[in-house]
């Protein structure tokens, strides 16, 4: 998978299950590790969209990989 | 290095991942030559040290007291202190201290005789009582049963003269948690004061279901105290394993735990955490509940006086809390502290039975 | 002017002898509203009896998920300086080393981006800045870093390191303290930053056995310098302190747990083949006595506080490293138990609690470690334990009984 094509996928596991289920970082790199994908691969992939402010790292008694938009003030 | 702080600052500019500056930039030159490569020091006072190098240099630590909680007014003061007698080095210790870092022998008398004008509380140097490493309390957290800050202020003035004069057997360690999560090594200390609840979670059935979600606020209770009451579309809490940690309120405003006439202090003691002479020991129960009587908290006062004086007149030189304890045994500590002991002293969780007495071995206290 | 309370219980915390926290406050709250009404809050919080802040809310710098924690006063209405009153905490010099331009630059830093209230240090070793609001955060994080600042960790992630003073003034460090503190927090920026753990992860770093830091009691990862050789002995100052009154026997020789030293009044001896290394006898007559090389660290794993399984110290998993820069073989061990502690660990369970749920052997052969008896205080007392396929090959008789 291209990295982009990645980036929209991590983007969209995370959206969907906003309010359902909440994911780590763990969680998500073996959500996509199943198709084939290399752990490092899917780390930069989060990374570039937490860079990018598109998700972000949250705090709920763990911390949470959740959409950007949920970041008050921002 | 010059440190500028621009008017106007474009946050583009941030870079990441930089970590800290390196050490060295903040060593005294004597430090840096002499680094690992000291061969003694001598306490010459309370509050005043001398580290001798290998190769003959000096360094003088002068120690004050700190609250932990600083302006930024202090800093500059603290600042201009060390600049005019130390070259601008200094550095602050686990405990909270600050030591000043003086180089040149000259400079320490009249560094003191300064801080002494000033009000600064020197010592905490050897075997005595140090600063207390404490938690945030109602200064900055949600979760505190008890204010921290305060109980630090009322121990440190009422055994002001075991830190800036007298010594005690061993090194006397004090240290505040707010409530039971313990942010601080209260766990570990030779008395150390924790903040406790007493009474449930109420349950405010009415909001529960806007502002908390079921699955969450189960899963946040270590003990699984919490199930769902499903007519109320809320939850119940079982009396029997709760255990007042407050954690579901952490999750969820509806379960509010904090109550003025019940919370209050407990008291634990005998902790270490140095390996010399015996392994590291955990705190254990003292007394069990003081209540929250602001703004001097007597009560805590009086009962640390009691433990501290057993402690002063039956230890061995040496001997930290938890060993003198632990030679005179825990009967005899309770006979000459006068502390009652009761049914929260005896474990009831899940190691409990580690705790119970398998032999004959008892000594008659009266 | 900033807006002013009375405050007559807090009034009783400024006196006494002890430097008052009160006073620091009204030092604050003469120059900043936030601080003047976080006096305010306080005041009723001494009142009433109870905490008035709310938990939580989602704050932060870009790309980072850690550094800050949000805050929330619950009175927001009646004292508005607080309504949000976030902690900064920032990555400390090793060693909590200082120079004057250093703090005044913290100082100016939090009178324009704070309340202008610190913590010298947090329990977790950060710089503490107490109090600012969102808007703030990002403009700050980008002065911290063009002076050479950085955040510190929170959440479920590497906590900043932090280690006792070491060999920067005290002559009994074995290991490069503040050396290993710092290489290990460069090596793990992204571990530290960004949140990616089951839960927290605190690495300690002291150099011998006295534990200045209460590294055995607050890390997942702690790292204590010890030695090898024999301690070094000279006697005439031994003999200078016993002159000065040390009751030698009294003591050194009836404290050393290992039974091993004895003492004539002339000549002190030490049986080195017993000694615990727990540096009661260094530590009571410095100068006279001193650990000698091989030098190195023990490693342990797993403090815990007591929630739900109970609390552990850290225990023993390798008893002897040698602690050189680059640090490669730490660097791995601790990166082959975070990998395995990421794909086993559940939300929430620190790497002690993991290890007591799937078993030590686990643990030690991802780490690639072999198990010795340093890592017990003794064998194990019930009759039930397990045995693999593998273990069933092996012959180790033939070799122990030859
Ligand atoms: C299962 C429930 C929860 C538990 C057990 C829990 C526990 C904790 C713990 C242990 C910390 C300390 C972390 C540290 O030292 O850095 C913490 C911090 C924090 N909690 Fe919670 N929490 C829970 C739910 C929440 C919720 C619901 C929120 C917000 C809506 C929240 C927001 C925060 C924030 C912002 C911090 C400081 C952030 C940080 O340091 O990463 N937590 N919580
Ligand atoms: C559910 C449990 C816990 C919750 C909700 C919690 C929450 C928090 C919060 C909100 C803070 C920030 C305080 C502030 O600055 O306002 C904090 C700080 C801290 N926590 Fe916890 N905590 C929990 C458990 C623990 C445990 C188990 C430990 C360690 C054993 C711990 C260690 C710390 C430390 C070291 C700090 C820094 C405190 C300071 O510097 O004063 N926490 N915690
Ligand atoms: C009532 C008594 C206790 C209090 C007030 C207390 C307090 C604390 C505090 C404040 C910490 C956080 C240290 C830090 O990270 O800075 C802590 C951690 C810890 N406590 Fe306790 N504790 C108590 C009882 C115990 C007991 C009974 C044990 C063990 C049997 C224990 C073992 C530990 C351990 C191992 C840690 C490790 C630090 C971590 O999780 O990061 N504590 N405790
Ligand atoms: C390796 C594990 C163990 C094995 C294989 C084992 C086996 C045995 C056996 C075969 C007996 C003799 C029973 C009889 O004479 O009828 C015995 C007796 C006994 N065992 Fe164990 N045992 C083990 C561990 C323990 C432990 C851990 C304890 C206590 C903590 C214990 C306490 C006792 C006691 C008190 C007796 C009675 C002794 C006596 O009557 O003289 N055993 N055990
Ligand atoms: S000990 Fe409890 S109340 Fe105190 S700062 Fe930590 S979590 Fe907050
Ligand atoms: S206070 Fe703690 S033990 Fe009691 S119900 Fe809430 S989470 Fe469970
Ligand atoms: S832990 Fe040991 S090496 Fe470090 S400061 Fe304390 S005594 Fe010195
Ligand atoms: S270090 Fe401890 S065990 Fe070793 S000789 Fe000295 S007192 Fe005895």
């Amino acid at each position: 998978m291209e990295k982009e094509e990645l980036k929209k996928a991590i983007y969209k596991l995370i959206e969907e299950s906003a309010g359902k289920k909440k994911y780590k970082q763990q969680d998500v790199i073996k959500h996509f590790r199943q198709q084939g994908l290399a752990d490092a691969q899917i780390k930069e992939a989060i990374r570039e969209l937490i860079d990018a402010g598109d998700l972000i790292y949250t705090y709920f008694g763990g911390s949470y990989i959740e959409l950007g938009e949920k970041r008050q003030g921002s | 290095m010059p440190y500028v702080i621009p008017d106007v600052v474009d946050v583009k500019q941030r870079k990441t991942d930089i970590g800290p500056p390196h050490y060295k930039n903040f060593l005294p030159p004597v430090i840096q030559k002499n680094y690992g490569d000291w061969k003694t020091h001598e306490i010459l006072s309370p509050g005043l040290m001398v580290h001798i190098a290998n190769s003959g240099d000096k360094i003088w630590s002068v120690r004050v007291a700190s609250p932990r909680l600083l302006s930024t007014d202090t800093l500059r003061e603290i600042a201009d202190i060390a600049e005019k007698y130390c070259d601008g080095y200094f550095r602050f210790t686990t405990r909270n201290n600050i030591e000043f870092l003086v180089s040149d022998e000259s400079k320490v008398k009249p560094l003191m005789d300064e801080l002494t004008a000033k009000k600064y509380m020197i010592g905490g140097i050897g075997s005595r009582v140090s600063n207390i490493v404490h938690t945030q309390g109602w200064i900055h957290c949600h979760s505190a049963a008890v204010d921290a800050s305060a109980l630090v202020k009322v121990i440190m003035d009422e055994f002001a003269d075991y830190f800036t004069t007298k010594e005690t057997p061993n090194k006397v360690r004090f240290a505040v948690a707010c409530c039971t999560n313990m942010c601080g090594a209260v766990h570990c200390s030779d008395i150390a004061y924790v903040g406790i609840h007493r009474k449930l979670p109420r349950i405010d059935h009415e909001n529960f279901k806007n502002l908390c979600e079921l699955p969450t606020t189960m899963a946040s209770c270590p003990t699984a105290a919490i199930t769902p009451d499903p007519a109320k579309k809320s939850i119940k809490i079982n009396a029997d394993k709760c255990m007042y940690c407050g954690n579901c309120f952490s999750v969820c405003p509806s379960l509010p735990i904090a109550d003025p006439e019940n919370d209050g202090v407990a008291i634990v003691v005998g902790g270490k955490v140095g390996n010399l002479r015996k392994p590291p020991m955990f705190s254990k129960l003292a007394v069990a509940y003081l209540p929250n009587t602001p703004p001097r908290w007597p009560e805590v006062v009086k009962a640390t006086r009691k433990i501290f004086d057993a402690y002063i007149a039956g230890a061995k030189k040496h001997e930290r809390v938890g060993e003198w304890i632990e030679r005179i045994g825990w009967e005899k500590f309770f006979a000459v502290t006068g502390l009652p002991f009761t049914f929260q002293h005896i474990d009831d969780w899940t190691y409990a039975f580690k705790t119970f007495r398998t032999s004959t071995q008892i000594k008659w206290v009266k | 002017m900033t807006k002013k309370y009375d405050t007559p219980l807090l009034d009783e915390l400024e006196k006494g002898p002890f430097p008052s926290f009160v006073t620091e406050m009204k030092k604050a709250a003469a120059k900043s509203e936030m601080a003047a009404d976080e006096l305010g809050l306080l005041e009723k919080s001494f009142r009433d009896k109870v905490t008035y802040w709310k938990h939580g809310g989602i704050v932060g710098v870009r790309g980072y998920g850690g550094g800050v924690i949000g805050r929330y006063s619950q009175l927001a209405d009646q004292f508005p300086g607080v309504a949000h009153f976030h902690t900064v905490r920032v990555n400390q010099p090793s060693g909590l080393f200082y120079t004057s331009e250093t703090m005044r630059f913290f100082c100016d830093l939090w009178d324009r981006y704070g309340s202008g209230l610190t913590n010298f240090h947090g329990s977790t070793g950060d710089i503490i800045l107490l109090g600012t609001v969102t808007e703030n955060l990002e403009p700050l994080a980008t002065v911290l870093s063009m002076n050479g600042f950085d955040l510190g960790g929170s959440g479920s992630a590497m906590r900043t390191p932090s280690c006792c003073v070491g060999p920067a003034r005290c002559e009994w460090s074995m290991i490069d303290t503040l050396d290993i503190t710092y290489d290990l927090t460069q090596e793990f920026q992204d571990e530290l930053h960004r949140p990616q753990f089951p839960y927290k992860f605190k690495i300690k770093t002291v150099g011998c056995p006295v534990d200045c830091n209460a590294s055995i009691a607050r890390a997942d990862l702690s790292i204590i310098g010890t030695w090898k050789g024999p301690i070094a002995i000279d006697q005439d100052k031994v003999k200078d302190f016993a002159k000065k009154g040390v009751n030698i026997q009294e003591e050194i020789v009836n404290f050393c747990p290992g039974k091993c030293i004895t003492w004539d009044g002339n000549n002190l001896a030490i049986n080195n083949s017993d000694c615990l290394h727990c540096m009661h006898c260094i530590a009571k007559l410095p100068g006279a006595l001193k650990p000698t090389p091989p030098f190195g660290a023990v490693m342990l794993i797993g403090a815990k506080a007591p929630f739900v399984i109970g609390a552990t110290l850290s225990w023993v998993i390798v008893p002897f490293m040698e602690m050189k820069p680059p640090y490669e073989e730490i660097k791995t061990l601790i990166r082959n138990m975070w990998d395995w502690w990421n794909e086993y660990g559940k939300n929430r369970e620190r790497i002690g609690e993991l290890i007591i749920r799937r078993g030590m052997r686990e643990f030690l052969e991802v780490c690639g470690l072999e198990p010795t008896p340093e890592m017990v205080r003794e064998p194990r007392n019930d009759p039930f334990w397990f045995w693999k396929e593998e273990d069933l090959e092996k012959k180790p008789w033939e070799e122990f009984l030859k």
